[in-house]
């Protein structure tokens, strides 16, 4: 057996007019990886799960589902997707709804396991109009996985979750995959992240800027941002360890740095009359983008 | 769940008798949505049998023609019939 991708992205694109959402995204999932999609708002993240699941069209390049185009039904009854957005029918009961969505698979899970999957016993009997936004979430997750999916597709799916329904959900998350499941899903958060993925793929501004391990990943947003006013040249502090950059606007100096406690002894240190010391941790869109705002390209 | 039980087997094949019941499923429960729905129930299963009611039965009373009461009465089945066609079975 070959391992072929369950989704590959070949250079797609997807343009709404003037704005390109998705510029030449290259990508693939591999059977068995929980693949964390971050980054800030905008960033293209919903773009390409749209395309990944056939709801739009590239632009240009080619999207492939099991190896078929995205919208084919054969590869549709392979995944499972809970998205943020969804108009599910008000009047049906939880039951009723798992029952229905169940039946489009072919070889789903019994009703009281996707229930007891999900931590939602308790909403089973209940209309889906009269649940609140959180347990919305808890009956579109367990709708989700209800086919016994190979691939599921969850958009910030703990958004709205409180703490235990949460954990709960990771918990379900990562014995879905221990049994053979694939997981993209996308999220804001490291933290949602580093607690469940293998794979971390950065998107800002349509690109992919990093891909890698949750270990990778955090390395680099770990980077600080150090601006003061010093004497010392920028070329000079360039070649202290751990200073990925150093550039010089106006008389404000600012650095990006791997481990700011170092350089800014060393900063203090080497030059008495520094000022306007100011050090702040980079930000996911931060780590990535820089003040001019450019992409940093992964490291 | 057995060993490997996400991991499906059926590369997105479906057994005709699976499908049959994908669609039967389907409009179980589209039924009962529109059955909970008082904008559909009351409109449409409800008006026709009491405008049948009024019109062929109650005022008609015994002096009536009996085509006119026919005519009346596949008038209100015809609307009855096309009703769920108006909320959109099955679209969504």
């Amino acid at each position: 057996m070959h391992p072929a991708p369950l989704v590959e992205l070949e250079y797609a694109t997807k343009r709404f007019g003037a704005l390109e959402a998705l510029a030449g995204l290259d990508f693939r999932i591999s059977r068995g990886e929980l693949v964390a999609l971050l980054g800030p708002n905008g960033a293209g993240k919903l773009t390409a799960v749209a395309l990944m699941l056939g709801l739009q069209a590239p632009s240009s390049g080619s999207v492939r589902l099991f190896g078929e185009p995205p919208r084919s039904i054969a590869a549709r009854r392979r995944i499972g997707v809970m998205m943020q957005e969804v108009g599910l029918n008000p009047t049906l009961r939880t039951r009723e709804l798992l029952d229905l969505v169940s039946s489009y698979y072919p070889d789903p899970l019994p009703i009281s396991a996707s229930i007891a999957a999900a931590g939602i016993e308790a909403l089973a009997e209940r209309p889906y109009g009269k649940l609140s936004g959180g347990q919305k979430r808890q009956v579109q997750f367990a709708m989700a996985i209800c086919g016994r999916p190979e691939l599921i597709f969850l958009d910030e799916p703990t958004v709205g979750l409180d703490v235990s329904a949460r954990e709960r959900m990771w918990l379900t998350l990562r014995g879905l995959v221990r049994d053979g499941a694939s997981i993209v899903l996308t999220t804001h958060y490291l933290e949602e992240a580093e607690a469940l993925a293998s794979r971390v793929a950065v998107l800002v501004r349509g690109q992919l800027v990093a891909d890698g391990s949750v270990g990778e990943i955090r390395a680099l947003v770990s980077r600080k941002r150090i601006s003061c006013i010093s004497k010392i040249p920028a070329e000079e502090i360039r070649h202290w360890s751990g200073v990925e950059s150093a550039t010089l606007e106006g008389e404000q100096l600012s650095l990006v740095v791997t481990n700011a406690d170092a350089v800014v002894r060393r900063l203090v240190q080497s030059d008495e009359s520094l000022k306007d010391l100011e050090v702040r941790r980079a930000g996911l869109a931060e780590a990535f983008v820089d003040s001019h705002g450019s992409l940093h390209n992964g490291r | 769940m057995g060993a490997r039980a996400t991991n499906a087997v059926h590369s997105g094949t479906m057994p005709s008798t699976r499908l049959m019941r994908a669609y039967l499923m389907e409009a179980k429960y589209e039924s009962l949505r529109l059955l909970r729905t008082p904008g559909f129930v009351v409109p449409t299963l409800f008006f026709p049998l009491m405008f049948y009611s009024l019109f062929g039965i109650v005022l008609a009373g015994s002096r009536a023609d009996p085509h006119a009461a026919a005519a009346i009465f596949v008038n209100y089945c015809i609307f009855g019939s096309m009703a769920p066609g108006l909320f959109g079975f099955g679209i969504t």
